[in-house]
C-alpha cells in the first residue's frame, strides 16, 4: 500500500524553542519558512491541547492537529514537554493513525537515544543538529516509510 | 516497564561506589590544579559545582530514559510520585522513607539508609560533616536535574546528619519570579521545616504542619504538594 510522503518533521523543547526541522519532501524550493510557520501553528495548537483541563485522555499522542492545503500535521508531546510535530502530505491516500503514533514514537526513542549521549555535554538547540545517529536513523526511518 | 530489580548486581554496585569515591577525589586534585587567585575554599567549591554539574547531567538523561514509556505526567503531585515511587526503587535501591512538605513549595526527603553512602563510616560529630559534605554534591545535582528534565528549575540542599540518613531539601522556585533559584546552598531556606537541621535518623514520622492540596498555577510552577505522607506499605 502506497503511503503519503513525510514532509517535515520538527521538534520543539520546553519552552518552544525550535530545536530540529527536518525537511523531508519539498515541492517547491521556498517551502521552509512555510514550514517553519505551519510548525508554529501546531505549537500554538498543541499548546492550547496540553493546557485544556478538560482533556481526559493521558496519552502523548496528540493526533492529528490541522489540515493546512494539502498538509496535515500530527503532534506528540512527550513528558519532558518536548513537542513532535510530523506533516504529512495528505492526499487521497488513506493514513492510519496507529502507523503515525508508531512513527512518532520511534522518532521519540531515537530523539532520547540521541540525547542522552554521555558525549553532549550541554544540550543546545543546535544538538540534534550535529547528532549523527539522530540524522542517520531518521532518513532511515523516512526511507522505511516509503518504501513499505 | 522498567522493574525493580532485586538481584545482586555486585559487579555493577561495587564499581559505582568507587567511581563516586575517584569522582570526589579528582574533583579536589582539579580544584588544586588551577592557578587562580581564589582562596582555597573557594576553590574546593568549584570542584564541588564540578561534581554537582555531573550530577545535574546524569539525573536529567537518566529521566529521559525512564520517561520514554511512561504515559503523560502532567501535574506536579505526579512529579513528585514518580520521583518517590519510581525513581527512588531504581536508582537507590529502596523507598524513600519520609517525604514532608510545607505550603510554600518546599519539601524535605529523607532517606535513613542512602544506598550509596552505605559502605562509608566516619566519626561522629564536626569531622563527619567535613568528610561527607563533598560526597553530597553528586546527589543533590542529581536531584536536580531529575526535577529540570520536567521543567522545574529547583534548588537541592543535602545534608547528612548521620552517617547513612540522608536529607535532601528541595525547593521549588517562587511562581512570581523563576530566576529566583540561584541562591547560595549556604543559605537555609526559610520557610522550610524548623527541625530539619537538628534531625537524626530517629525523624517522625508526622509532619508538624498538616498537607495541603495541590494547586497547579497557570504557569506551570508549583505551589504546594499534596505528597505521600504515610509510610510506604512496601518495604524494599
Amino acid at each position: 500500500m502506497v503511503k503519503p510522503r513525510l514532509v517535515f518533521l520538527a521538534i520543539a523543547g520546553p519552552k518552544n524553542e525550535q530545536l530540529y526541522l527536518e525537511v523531508f519532501d519539498s515541492v517547491e524550493d521556498s517551502s521552509l519558512s512555510k514550514y517553519q510557520y505551519l510548525s508554529e501553528l501546531s505549537l500554538d495548537v498543541i499548546q492550547d491541547l496540553i493546557h485544556d483541563s478538560e482533556r481526559t485522555s493521558n496519552d502523548c499522542f496528540l493526533g492529528l492537529l490541522g489540515v493546512e492545503e494539502d498538509i496535515s500535521t500530527y503532534a506528540f508531546c512527550s513528558n519532558t514537554n518536548v513537542k513532535f510535530i510530523l506533516a504529512v502530505r495528505s492526499s487521497d491516500l488513506v493514513v492510519r493513525e496507529s502507523e503515525i503514533r508508531q512513527l512518532l514514537r520511534r522518532i521519540y526513542t531515537i530523539h532520547t537515544h540521541a540525547v542522552c549521549n554521555p558525549f553532549s555535554l550541554e544540550l543546545t538547540p543546535d544538538t540534534l543538529k550535529h547528532s549523527l545517529y539522530f540524522n542517520e536513523t531518521l532518513r532511515q526511518l523516512n526511507s522505511d516509510w516509503s518504501n513499505q | 516497564m522498567i522493574v525493580h530489580q532485586q538481584l545482586p548486581m555486585s559487579v555493577n554496585l561495587a564499581s559505582f561506589d568507587f567511581l563516586l569515591i575517584e569522582m570526589v577525589h579528582m574533583a579536589r586534585r582539579l580544584s588544586e590544579k588551577q592557578e587562580t587567585a581564589l582562596s582555597n575554599d573557594e576553590q574546593m567549591e568549584r570542584g564541588y559545582t564540578f561534581l554537582e554539574n555531573i550530577g545535574f547531567q546524569v539525573g536529567r538523561k537518566l529521566t529521559e530514559r525512564l520517561l520514554l514509556t511512561r504515559n503523560r505526567i502532567v501535574e506536579s503531585i505526579d512529579v513528585m510520585r514518580f520521583l518517590c515511587r519510581e525513581l527512588w526503587p531504581i536508582v537507590f535501591r529502596k523507598q524513600l522513607d519520609n517525604l514532608k512538605t510545607n505550603r510554600k513549595g518546599t519539601f524535605v526527603i529523607t532517606d535513613n539508609y542512602f544506598f550509596w553512602f552505605s559502605k562509608m563510616t566516619a566519626a561522629t560529630g564536626t569531622e563527619m560533616k567535613e568528610y561527607t559534605t563533598p560526597y553530597l554534591y553528586f546527589p543533590s545535582g542529581f536531584i536536580r536535574g531529575v526535577m529540570h528534565t520536567f521543567g522545574y528549575p529547583v534548588h537541592v540542599i543535602a545534608q547528612c546528619p548521620n552517617l547513612p540518613a540522608c536529607i535532601f531539601q528541595v525547593r521549588f522556585p517562587a511562581p512570581s519570579n523563576v530566576s529566583t533559584a540561584e541562591s547560595t546552598p549556604s543559605n537555609p531556606p526559610s520557610e522550610s521545616t524548623p527541625s530539619v537541621s537538628q534531625q537524626n535518623t530517629g525523624l517522625s514520622r508526622t509532619s508538624g504542619r498538616s498537607l495541603s492540596s495541590t494547586t497547579l498555577g497557570p504557569n506551570n510552577t508549583p505551589s504546594p504538594l499534596n505528597p505521600v505522607n504515610s509510610p510506604h506499605p512496601e518495604s524494599s
